[in-house]
Formats: C-alpha cells, sequence, structure tokens
C-alpha cells in the first residue's frame, strides 16, 4: 500500500474519531448544538483559569529568582498533562475498543489503524501542553532575553514535550488495564489508592500552610525561591528531557534540541509500531475478564426484599466503577477529611494558618468570629454532600440493560427508592463518622448534629432532586459513562444547585447568626436541611408516580 | 376462556410515525405463538409493550385478564421476558444477577436455588455462574437471562428472537423448555426470523407487515400446504394487504 493511500485510509478513520467524539458531546442528528457550544465555552473557561494560574505560577517564580527553573518546568508541565489525559483516554481508545473487530476488519494496514487512535490523543496532548507551556514561557521571557532562537525553541519543546511521556504512558496504560482486567477488585483498589492520594494532598497543603504560618512575607518568598531551585533541580535529575529543554532554551544549546526532539518523536512511533505488530493480543490483553473463580449455584445467598437488593446491586455498580465513585463520592471523602483536619487541629487553627481559605487571619480575629464560624461550619458538611450525587446519573447508567427495571415486577417507586437510598447509605456513613470524628475532637454535640444533618439533608434533598431530573429524561444511549456522570444535566443541577444552595443557606445562617442570636442559626442550620430533603423527595415522588422511562417512552 | 395474552386495538406511534397500527391478537394457555414480520415491521414494539417497557399509544394488552398499563407489577409478576439484546449488569456475577433477579420476583431461597441449578445445567451455565457477567458471550448473557426469566414460573414467556446466538445445543434444550411451559399451562409468546423452528415449534402464528397484523392463527391453517416461508414471503411481498386472508382471532 502506498503512502498516499494509507493517508486516504487514515482520513476515514480520523474523522471517525471525531464524530465519535462530537456524539459523545451529546450531538444528535443536528440536536445538540448549545451543549456543544455549552462544552466548548467550559473548556475555553478552563483552559483561562489554567492559563491564568500558570502565568501567576511563572510570574511568582519569576519573583523570587527562580525564572532559570521555568523551562525545565514548563516541559515537564507539558508532559505531566499528557500522561494524565492518555491514562484516562487510552484504554478504550487506543486498546479495549468497542469497535475492534470492526476496525481490525477493515482493509487498512493494522498501523495505519493505530496511528488513527493515537494521533488524536497526542495531538490533544501536544495541544494542551502548548497553552500551558506559553503561560510560563511568557513570564520567563519577561526577564529572559527573548531571541528568536530561543523563542522558537520555546515553541517547539511547547508542543513535543508530551509526546515522548504520552507515549509511554500509552504503554503503562496498557500494562495497568491488562492488570486491572484480571483483578476482580480492581475498582475497589483504585478507589482506594485514589482516596489515599485525595488524603496525602490534603494533608501535605495542611503541613505546608502549618509550616509557613507565623512567618512573614520576604522569608515566605525566599522559602519559595528555595522551594523553586530545589524543584529545578529535581525536575532534572528525574526527568533528563526537561534539562536538555532547558538547555535548548536558556544557553541556546542544539543538541540539546536535538535530543528532545529526536526523543519525542521516535518514541511514539516506536509505541505505534510496537502497538501495530501486536494489535490483536494487545486488544485480547486489555479486554480479557477476571480470572474464573469457582463458585457453584449452592453458594447463593439468602433472600431479600426488592428494595434491598436492588440498593446492594446500585452500592455494587459504585464499587465496580471507580470512575463513577470517584466523581460522585469525592464530597464524600472530602467530608470526612474535614471532619478530621477540624478534630485534629481545631476550627480556629486550620482558619489561623490560612490553608482553607488562603487568608490567614489573625488568632484573635478567628476568636472574635466564633459564633460566625459556628454557624457556618454544618454548611461545610451540606457542601460535601451535595456534590456527592451518585443517584444523579444512576437512571441513565441503566442503558442498554434498562429492560430489566422496565419489566420487573416493582413500582417506579423502588426502583428510584433504590438509587436514592444507596446514595443515602453511604453519604450517612461518611455524616456519621465525620460526626463521630467531630464529637471525637471536642466539637459541641449540638454543632456535631447540625454538621451531621446539613450533611445528610443536603445530600437527600439534591440527591433526589438530581434523580428525579434523570429519571424524566435518561440519556440511555451514551457511549462513554462520562457523558452522564460528569457531564449530564441531572448531575449538574444537582451538584452545582446543591453547592449555590450550601453557600446561600450559610450567609443566611451567618447573618441569623450575627442579627438574631445563635438560637436562630441552629434553627437555620437545622429546618434548612430538612426543608432541601423534603422539597427533593417531593419531586422525586413526583416523577416516580409516572413511572420509570425508557426508550420510546411518551414519544 | 380467559387468555394468557390478549392485545386489543394496539397501536404505537413515535411522533409523526405509526410503528404499529390497530393491532389484536391472543394468546391461550398451553399454546406457543411465533410472532413473525420482516426487520423494522413492528414486533419488538409490540413485545415492549406487552412486557411494559414502553406504553401504547392507545389499545390494551392483558396479561392473565390483568391490564399490563393499569396494574403493571401485579401482569409483571405472570410474565418474563427475554429481550433481543440480552444486555444485563455487567458489574455482577452471573449468581449475583440470578440473586437480583430471584429477589425482585420473590422467588424463596430454596426455589431460586432448585431452578437456577437446573435450568442453568440444562443450558451449561452451571459453571460459568461465579464469573463476572463482562466476560460473558453473546450466547452466555442469552442463556443467563432466560434462567433469570424462568426463576419464578412465569405464566407468559416473551422472547425477541431467542434463538440467536445461541448453541445448537441450547437452542434444543430451549425449544424443549418452551414445550414444557406450554404443556404445563402456560403460554409462549416469541417473535423470530427463523421460520423452520416457528414452523415446528409454534401452535399459532401472527404475522405483522409494516404495523399491520396480515394474519394469525393457527400455525397448520396459516401455512395450508405451503411452508411457513413460501407463506410469509407471499404476504409480506403483497402489495395490497387486503388480498390476505385475515384470520384474526
Amino acid at each position: 500500500m502506498t503512502s498516499h493511500s494509507r493517508g486516504r485510509a487514515l482520513r476515514p478513520l480520523l474523522s471517525l474519531q471525531a464524530r465519535s467524539l462530537i456524539y459523545g458531546l451529546g450531538v444528535r442528528r443536528g440536536r445538540g448544538r448549545a451543549r456543544l457550544l455549552g462544552a466548548a465555552a467550559l473548556a475555553a473557561l478552563l483552559v483561562a483559569v489554567a492559563v491564568a494560574y500558570l502565568w501567576a505560577l511563572g510570574s511568582g517564580m519569576v519573583a523570587v529568582g527562580a525564572a532559570g527553573a521555568i523551562p525545565a518546568l514548563a516541559a515537564l508541565a507539558g508532559s505531566l498533562a499528557a500522561v494524565a489525559l492518555v491514562f484516562v483516554k487510552a484504554p478504550g481508545t487506543v486498546f479495549g475498543c468497542r469497535d475492534y473487530d470492526l476496525v481490525a476488519a477493515l482493509p487498512v494496514p493494522t498501523r495505519v489503524v493505530v496511528v488513527a487512535r493515537t494521533a488524536p490523543l497526542y495531538g490533544f496532548a501536544a495541544a494542551l501542553s502548548a497553552l500551558m507551556s506559553a503561560a510560563l514561557y511568557a513570564a520567563y521571557f519577561s526577564v529572559a532575553p527573548a531571541g528568536p532562537a530561543a523563542v522558537a525553541a520555546a515553541a517547539v519543546l511547547s508542543v513535543l514535550a508530551p509526546l515522548a511521556p504520552a507515549a509511554a504512558a500509552t504503554l503503562a496504560s496498557l500494562a495497568l488495564t491488562s492488570v486491572a482486567v484480571r483483578f476482580r477488585h480492581a475498582g475497589a483498589v483504585q478507589l482506594a489508592l485514589s482516596a489515599l492520594l485525595v488524603a496525602a494532598v490534603l494533608a501535605g497543603s495542611l503541613a505546608l500552610g502549618r509550616a509557613s504560618s507565623g512567618v512573614d512575607d520576604a522569608a515566605a518568598l525566599a522559602a519559595m525561591g528555595n522551594v523553586a531551585g530545589a524543584l529545578s533541580a529535581a525536575v532534572a535529575s528525574a526527568y533528563p528531557p526537561a534539562a536538555w529543554a532547558a538547555a535548548a532554551v536558556r544557553e541556546g544549546s542544539a543538541a540539546g534540541l536535538l535530543a528532545f526532539a529526536a526523543l519525542s518523536l521516535a518514541l511514539p512511533a516506536l509505541v505505534t509500531l510496537a502497538l501495530a505488530a501486536c494489535y490483536p493480543s494487545v486488544n485480547a490483553a486489555a479486554t480479557s475478564g477476571p480470572r474464573r473463580r469457582a463458585r457453584s449455584v449452592a453458594t447463593s445467598r439468602g433472600a431479600a426484599s426488592p428494595l434491598r437488593a436492588l440498593t446492594v446491586k446500585e452500592l455494587r455498580r459504585i464499587g465496580s466503577m471507580p470512575f463513577y465513585a470517584l466523581n460522585d463520592c469525592a464530597g464524600l471523602l472530602l467530608m470526612v477529611a474535614a471532619s478530621v483536619a477540624v478534630s485534629a487541629l481545631g476550627v480556629d487553627a486550620l482558619l489561623a494558618s490560612g490553608v482553607v481559605d488562603g487568608v490567614r487571619l489573625d488568632a484573635q480575629v478567628v476568636a472574635a468570629m466564633r459564633s460566625q464560624v459556628d454557624a457556618a461550619l454544618p454548611w461545610v458538611f451540606g457542601f460535601c454532600g451535595a456534590m456527592s450525587l451518585t443517584a444523579g446519573p444512576s437512571v441513565s447508567l441503566e442503558a442498554s440493560a434498562s429492560w430489566l427495571m422496565l419489566t420487573a415486577p416493582v413500582g417506579a417507586g423502588t426502583v428510584l427508592g433504590s438509587k436514592l437510598l444507596a446514595n443515602v447509605a453511604l453519604g450517612g456513613v461518611a455524616a456519621a463518622v465525620s460526626a463521630v470524628a467531630l464529637l471525637a475532637g471536642g466539637t459541641a454535640p449540638l454543632l456535631a448534629l447540625q454538621c451531621f444533618v446539613s450533611a445528610v439533608g443536603m445530600l437527600a434533598g439534591f440527591a433526589s432532586l438530581a434523580l428525579a431530573i434523570d429519571a424524566s429524561r435518561p440519556n440511555l444511549s451514551w457511549t462513554s459513562p462520562a457523558e452522564v456522570v460528569k457531564r449530564g444535566l441531572p448531575v449538574m443541577v444537582g451538584s452545582i444547585g446543591g453547592v449555590l444552595a450550601s453557600f446561600g443557606l450559610a450567609f443566611l445562617s451567618v447573618t441569623a447568626a450575627g442579627a438574631l442570636g445563635h438560637a436562630a442559626s441552629v434553627a437555620v442550620n437545622l429546618a434548612a436541611p430538612a426543608a432541601c430533603a423534603l422539597g427533593g423527595l417531593a419531586a422525586l415522588r413526583a416523577v416516580a408516580r409516572r413511572g420509570l422511562p425508557g426508550p420510546g417512552w411518551g414519544e | 376462556m380467559e387468555y394468557v395474552l390478549e392485545v386489543r386495538h394496539f397501536r404505537k406511534s413515535y411522533r409523526d410515525k405509526v410503528a404499529v397500527r390497530d393491532l389484536s391478537l391472543s394468546v391461550a394457555p398451553g399454546e406457543i405463538c411465533g410472532f413473525i414480520g420482516h426487520n423494522g415491521a413492528g414486533k419488538t414494539t409490540l413485545i415492549r409493550s406487552v412486557v411494559g417497557a414502553q406504553p401504547p399509544t392507545s389499545g390494551e394488552v392483558r396479561v392473565c385478564g390483568i391490564d399490563v398499563w393499569r396494574e403493571p407489577v401485579a401482569a409483571k409478576r405472570r410474565m418474563a421476558y427475554v429481550p433481543d439484546n440480552p444486555d444485563v449488569y455487567d458489574f455482577l456475577t452471573g449468581m449475583q444477577y440470578l440473586d437480583l433477579i430471584a429477589d425482585v420476583f420473590g422467588v424463596g431461597e430454596g426455589d431460586r436455588r432448585r431452578r437456577a441449578g437446573e435450568l442453568s445445567e440444562r443450558l451449561e451455565l452451571a459453571d460459568a455462574l461465579g464469573d463476572a457477567v463482562s466476560g460473558y458471550s453473546h450466547g452466555m448473557r442469552q442463556k443467563l437471562v432466560l434462567v433469570g426469566a424462568l426463576l419464578h414460573d412465569p405464566t407468559l414467556l416473551v422472547l425477541d428472537e431467542p434463538f440467536v446466538g445461541l448453541d445448537p445445543s441450547a437452542s434444543h434444550e430451549l425449544k424443549a423448555i418452551l414445550r414444557e411451559r406450554a404443556e404445563a399451562g402456560g403460554a409462549v409468546f416469541f417473535s423470530s426470523h427463523v421460520l423452520e423452528v416457528v414452523e415446528r415449534l409454534c401452535d399459532t402464528v401472527a404475522v405483522i407487515r409494516r404495523g399491520e397484523l396480515v394474519v394469525s392463527g393457527p400455525t397448520d391453517e396459516v401455512r395450508g400446504s405451503e411452508s411457513l416461508e413460501d407463506v410469509f414471503l407471499e404476504l409480506v411481498d403483497e402489495k395490497d394487504g387486503g388480498a390476505a386472508a385475515r384470520r384474526t382471532r
């Protein structure tokens, strides 16, 4: 096959990938353009925030005299973004694809198929890296000489930086996926590891805040300069290509530029060739199921009520989908982490450290705000509860298995109730653990009760609301769970509404504490979450009365 | 006589498109009824409304005398459904799926164990029940859904293309199971494109074309002296549906 005909074969395959992406964003037969525009606007906003943050980081490094570390950091930042992207997207895009049989049967060389799958990923990684690096280099060139050679080298390196790490991440992701699909409880392990990572990040942030508390600004800047210097050295030693990139930009090293470019182009090419050479076995490795486990019918468990059986089924779904659990239980992890932090350090110390809101308050100021702090604290837990809505996308997640619930001899109330119950059970456990942690740390029982009620009430209310929306108009034809777990309307409305309501009610509670006294804020903190829960349940009940929708319903 | 399945003046439309118009048919106890028609004729549309998965635009569907859309829970207790695409929860093992179905249909511990054991042995699925459904082939999922459908001993069994994906021995066993259900006083209503199977297995047959029932009745009467395939091809090729002998009950 000539290179011309290979190119002709690549074009429709790339077009297929683009169409799959657009379909995944919810665009169906001309409908959903508003959603596409919304997604584009959200992406633009996120990029703007990331660019602004990196510009601030670069400017900060320049201010503390660590501008020299920026080129290496830019290479590393682009690489890390690419690694994260590839880890998330390669399974299902490059290997373990649903349409493997279809594309494998096409009269197209396997290499072209693999390139059609890797090129969009690597291209997106390159674009992401270029955006991130641009902000850092803008800060760098504000103090360093911006000669044409240096700027050109920076531009080339920004685009090339993620390619080699992305290629390596493809192989690492394949290895991990191949192991994970054989391990029955891989999802639970991934969830536990992610929870540990979140806890480590929080602990690190707290430790950093405590270490720098009580130090004046000049000393803090000097400490940051030392950290940046150490970071630069660490980056160069841990990832030598970053040092080559730094040399190419800072010193105009042609050797450094060539070495970096050669590595960045050769490694993806080698990985593509390697994947193409054994594509059938790669896909088989990434899609085979867990090892067989002998389990006879005699081990069938005892009978349970339909509600209990369906609730257990929902909990199993959450446990088996780390992506779903991580997105919709993150608030519960934060809730427990917050309660442990309050218990171990005390609210006053946390606020005084500046870790929570970035504003370091004087201990006396915190003490003077005691009643406002007590009025607002339960809404930290309400906020965490309101963003933990596993029930939100749960009707849509039934997808092609929705016929089971539609034909089951149970009312829609039981089916929807089981989804809510699973959510409330998880939230209730997290809220109970948090309340116990608060009590153990010396928090007053009434305040701990308010925290518990706020968490469970907001969770129940907004989970019911999100579930009611999902049950009214489920998206049963999604192609990726992210469509309903992250971008679905029910989750967006439920969690954003819950978060906004938490802020609003916290403001109301603080205002009530100031104007009417402590008892008024306690009343708000107990009554508002209960009202929220009742409102959500009423909405869910109204939807349950109409029955479960399925394909063809109401048309 | 009280029919196990009775469909009266059923109509289903999707916005402007009428999928099924004014269709009436019935299945008596002890009968196996084959429902045939070309792709897109409206078979799955009717079947999904019979099992309570999709409401009709108008008309009535009764199972054992119970209106499926007025008393859905009571009607669903008396029937079981095997869809054309047996997608079930990937995150469960086969046994966990059967436990879930047994709990939802209120099957006791002893009955579920006995029936699940017998049926999974007959369909050669017993060794795979401990495995995750995600690792099942299409045929294995089909067998699992079949075992689940029979766990609560339904009076009416509704199947959409049940022989697709089954190996020859499972297909043979399924035919025997369907016949046993009918002989025990239940009824079976299934769609199929495999006309030889319909001809040999079914007591009655119903043919749908472009959303309209063109003929229904005992298989021998519908077929006459010809094969069912010949009759079917004649019926679906006819431009004028009025020429077909309408033997709707």
